[in-house]
């Protein structure tokens, strides 16, 4: 009897440190995943619309709106309309100063040079989402991103993307003052429109 | 087949099983306490069978009680404090720095659970602490890479992740996080007002089948699992979860398929019927026949009653309007209203009654098959018809223990007749008939209400208070002879209803006439008639709430001398500059720490005016709704205090000081007969709770409630508790007041403190602990 209840303890901690290993070794292979994504992506950027509330768990966020989400949207019910596929990528196309405006749902067709895929998200409530829709930060820095016009979009070959900052009309990168002072981390954005076209 | 229902009354075979006496039960604390308002005790010997029974906590329970509290909470409060510490998205820590901070936190906390052993105390709150880490954990990925997740992919993660968890845990404790993460994830995943926005119903069918599915497994799991794996036989988490389920396909059903009109597509409306009505019959059978479970029947028959309340009152509406004169709609709807509320209130209690007499007698005819061999000496010398074999020999225990130190008096029968058991009800049938006479009553002062406009048109002022005097006061009357000639379900809650529209109706007056005067006197004067109504019918319900509105009116009375002229002449947003003055906090101090005075004093002397038939009916409501009183002040200074009055937030400081000085006059009134060496400690430790009700009032205000919970065994009292340190806790996540660093240091020292204080409670105990542990022993 007493076998058997040692041998069933040892299942049930067999389950835990299998749970742990599954979860450190998942989280740390998605933190890899998207490290390599914020150094190797490409800096895209998205005008958008926003407004802040909380978040659960989350904390304080800015939710935002893009404005090619209308041209989108439009897009892809007219392609409902007509009972076509629907593509899980649309083409964007980049300006000089890398800001992004929609060209039309990818049909296969060869990329221009200016061109890009990105991969938008379909939510439950059944609306299209093309970029990340919030932008948290640290409580009580509201007002430094109320300037905030573009999203700062790292983008992958393949469409995916990650949403590293916000910026004001001329581009510059809208950080906190604790954030500013690690100029030299790697994680730093780039901060100007020829630095980042010399990235690019 | 098992019985857990709440009242295990049974019967020997053979004896005869009428519905007069199946109704015996093993000695209880309620039914202790209702022998001592007769004056089958006096109050040391109610005190001696409450220590006996273990309804009072002695040394030995009090230890372990603040072992688990302690521990609990503390660590409830750790992770809460590390959670408004990722809330806070601190720029200054890198999300690396972040991401190792939190790692190390849940491998160590599952390694001390793997440590410390599974079954131990600690390895459940290790595994509990690990498994609500990983919340964090995703939620700091969440902020980092923001990748437009969304957040019910956190929470389908985290629960994923908690379930083995769980599993390896076995603890029905740590199923209740997990069931209301999986709650929070199919509520953000399904998207309810998008979908209705879409008109999209299939998500609502989804939730309530999924919790239908949660429910079936536990059953299942006890069922078949039940014998081997002890944890599966709580029944606190089935039930919890049954009462949401339950309320939630009532809610749908009332609003879509009653209420709904013509929008709500009639695919819709049959998949919800069929499947209300599938869930309900089911539920019935498996409850009524497989495992007895009298708060199961009650969900179940209370759905088609609030549902047949709903249809009788949407007919009333249709067919009064379609006659066509407004008064007739007024007069007819709220008093059918009531009438019908009544009526199948009265029809509920019965039903359920029945069922309960018919469980007690098939569980105590198996019990008998098995217990008769083994228990038969006992039940030859300790004779009882109608008694089970457990019961008899639990009656037997105390009489002789009791009669041992000289309390049992020698003319009280035992076990006591039948008819005093007759009135012990649990505690679920006697919240529905006070609710439900509540509601009715409500409807019964609309109706007298719409009467009194009527009848006083063009009567002059003075007249017309005089004369709503006379008709308040005669309703009060008239309930008290009532409800004095008929003792019945029905004729109480009539009673009732109609001693509630008398005292809103002289309260009403009493304050019509002092308005002249000054808001204060009128809110003096409304609680004059609360406590002229409490005076003139006896009835506990009705008594806890006049003495609720009493108190209410006495504080809004306070708030409005204290600063109504200001809040009055000036614009909202000048409140924030409102001068702090010393008698503003002298008065909040000397209120609060009156109440709980009362409350604290008056559970140490819950025995003492328990066995008094004088004492006892006005001390019990007093209590009462003084105790429900302050939480709901809390609750109020919290949501309101950032928005309308300012110094609503140091009411709520003091509040929260006045419980902590209540909890350490607790500690020193129970622990008055130790030892210095041993009592000095706990009065440090209590004492801590004094300055910790300023920063956070509304956990002094939990501990002091959860002490008084156990002090007088009640684990209603506890469960609300619990409820409000969870609501309170919300709140102050979403408050603005303080930025989330202030509150995740606070949140974190008070975790740290309380496990430091439990770590030091599982030590070794003192000798002078031991010896007063084996004196009670």
């Amino acid at each position: 009897m007493r076998n058997v209840i040692r041998a069933r303890l040892a299942r049930r901690s067999a389950l835990v440190v299998l749970t742990l290993t599954l979860l450190l070794a998942g989280f740390n292979f998605s933190v890899w995943k998207m490290e390599r994504l914020r150094e190797d992506g490409e800096s895209v950027f998205l005008e958008l619309a926003p407004r802040d509330p909380r978040a659960l768990m989350l904390g304080d966020y800015m939710r935002l709106n893009y404005r090619l989400a209308a041209s989108v949207e439009a897009a892809y019910e007219a392609a409902l309309r007509k009972s076509e596929n629907i593509p899980e990528t649309l083409v964007i196309s980049l300006n000089a100063r890398q800001i992004a405006s929609f060209v039309r749902l990818d049909n296969g067709q060869t990329l221009a040079e200016n061109e890009r895929r990105l991969k938008p998200r379909r939510l439950n409530s059944g609306a299209m989402q093309v970029a990340p829709g919030a932008f948290f930060f640290q409580e009580g820095h509201a007002q430094i991103y109320e300037e905030a016009r573009y999203g700062e979009l790292k983008l992958s070959p393949q469409g995916d993307c990650l949403l590293v900052g916000l910026r004001d009309e001329n581009l510059k990168l809208l950080e906190s003052p604790a954030s500013s002072s690690k100029a030299d981390s790697a994680d730093t954005p780039l901060s100007t429109p020829e630095e980042i076209q010399k990235e690019s | 087949m098992r019985n857990t229902s709440d009242s295990p009354s049974d019967t020997a075979p053979g004896a005869p099983c009428s519905p007069e006496n199946v109704l015996l039960s093993p000695p209880s604390a309620a039914l202790l306490r209702r022998m001592a308002r007769q004056g089958d005790f006096s109050s040391a010997a109610l005190n001696t069978a409450l220590r006996y029974l273990r309804a009072r906590p002695d040394a030995a329970i009090w230890r372990q009680f603040w072992t688990r509290i302690l521990l609990v909470g503390g660590m409830l409060s750790l992770v809460a404090g590390v959670l408004f510490f990722i809330a806070w998205n601190w720029n200054g820590l890198s999300h690396f720095s972040k991401f190792a901070l939190l790692q190390s936190a849940v491998a160590l906390s599952l390694g001390a659970a793997l440590y410390k052993g599974l079954d131990s105390l600690t390895g459940t709150l290790g595994l509990l602490t690990g498994g609500l880490l990983i919340g964090p954990l995703f939620a700091v990925y969440g902020q980092t890479y923001q990748s437009g997740a969304e957040v019910w992919e956190l929470f389908r993660a985290w629960g994923i992740f908690f379930l083995p968890l769980a599993l390896a845990g076995r603890r029905a404790a740590l199923f209740l996080p997990l069931w209301l993460i999986g709650n929070i994830w199919s509520a953000l995943y399904l998207d309810f007002g998008a979908a209705l926005e879409r008109e999209s119903f299939f998500p609502l069918l989804t939730f309530q089948c999924g919790q239908v599915l949660c429910l079936v497994l536990w059953e299942a799991a006890f069922t078949w699992k039940g014998a081997t794996q002890p944890w599966l036989a709580a029944r606190w988490l089935p039930r919890l979860a049954a009462l949401f389920i339950v309320g939630c396909m009532t809610l749908i059903s009332l609003v879509f398929l009653i209420f709904g009109g013509s929008d709500v597509p009639s695919d819709f409306i049959r998949a919800q019927t069929l499947l209300h009505t599938l869930a309900l019959i089911a539920g019935w059978f498996w409850y009524r026949k497989k495992t007895h479970d009298l708060f199961m029947l009650t969900c179940i028959l209370g759905s088609p009653y609030l549902l047949l309340l709903g249809i009788m009152t949407r007919r009333f509406i249709s067919s009064f309007d379609s006659i066509g004169n407004i008064w007739v709609l007024l007069f007819g709807v709220p008093l059918f209203s009531g009438l019908i509320i009544i009526g199948l209130t009265t029809v509920l209690v019965r039903v359920l009654r029945r069922c309960q007499q018919q469980m007690t007698l098939e569980h105590a005819a198996r019990e008998m098959t098995e217990q008769t061999s083994a228990l038969s000496g006992k039940i030859e010398a300790f004779p009882a018809p109608g008694l089970s074999v457990s019961a008899a020999a639990r009656w037997k225990a105390l009489r002789d223990t009791m009669r041992n130190l000289g309390h049992w008096p020698e003319a009280l029968p035992c076990p006591p007749p039948a008819a005093q058991q007759d009135k012990t009800m649990p505690w679920f049938l006697l919240l529905i008939q006070g609710v439900s006479g509540w509601v009715a009553a409500w409807c019964f002062s609309c109706f007298a209400g719409v009467f009194l406009m009527i009848w006083l048109e063009g009567v002059s002022e003075a007249s017309m208070q005089s004369q709503l005097f006379l008709i308040g006061v005669t309703c009060l009357l008239a309930a008290r002879a009532i409800s004095s000639e008929r003792d019945t379900p029905f004729f109480t809650q009539f009673s009732f209803a109609i001693a509630l529209s008398g005292a809103t109706i002289l309260s009403l007056d009493f304050a019509w006439a002092a308005s002249s005067f000054s808001n204060t006197a009128a809110g003096l004067a409304a609680a004059a008639g609360m406590a002229v109504s409490f005076a003139l019918f006896r009835h506990p319900v009705f008594r806890t709430l006049t003495a609720f509105a009493f108190f209410l009116c006495l504080a809004g009375s306070m708030e409005n001398t204290l600063y109504g002229d200001f809040f009055f002449r000036n614009r909202l947003d000048d409140l924030e500059q409102m001068p702090l003055d010393t008698f503003y906090i002298l008065a909040h101090g000397v209120s609060w720490c009156a109440a709980v005075c009362f409350l604290v004093m008056g559970v140490l002397w819950e025995t003492r005016w328990n066995a008094s038939r004088r004492l006892s009916p006005l001390a019990a409501p007093a209590l009462y709704a003084v105790g429900a009183l302050l939480p709901c002040l809390l609750l109020l200074c919290d949501f309101s205090g950032r928005h309308l009055f300012f110094h609503i937030g140091y009411a709520a400081k003091i509040l929260g000081v006045c419980a902590g000085a209540g909890l350490f006059c607790l500690a020193f009134q129970l622990a008055s007969r130790l030892k210095v060496r041993t009592v000095a400690p706990i009065l440090c430790a209590a004492a801590l709770s004094i300055p910790a009700g300023w920063f956070l009032p509304g956990l002094s205000l939990a501990l002091l409630y959860f002490a008084l919970a156990r002090e007088v065994g009640s684990r209603g009292i506890f469960a609300l508790t619990a409820c409000f340190l969870l609501v309170n806790l919300g709140d102050y996540y979403y408050s603005l007041a303080l930025p989330f660093p202030d509150k995740s240091l606070l949140l974190a020292t008070c975790g740290l403190v309380l496990l430091f204080l439990g770590v030091l409670l599982t030590r070794k105990p003192p000798a002078a602990l031991l010896l007063t542990e084996t004196a009670h022993a």
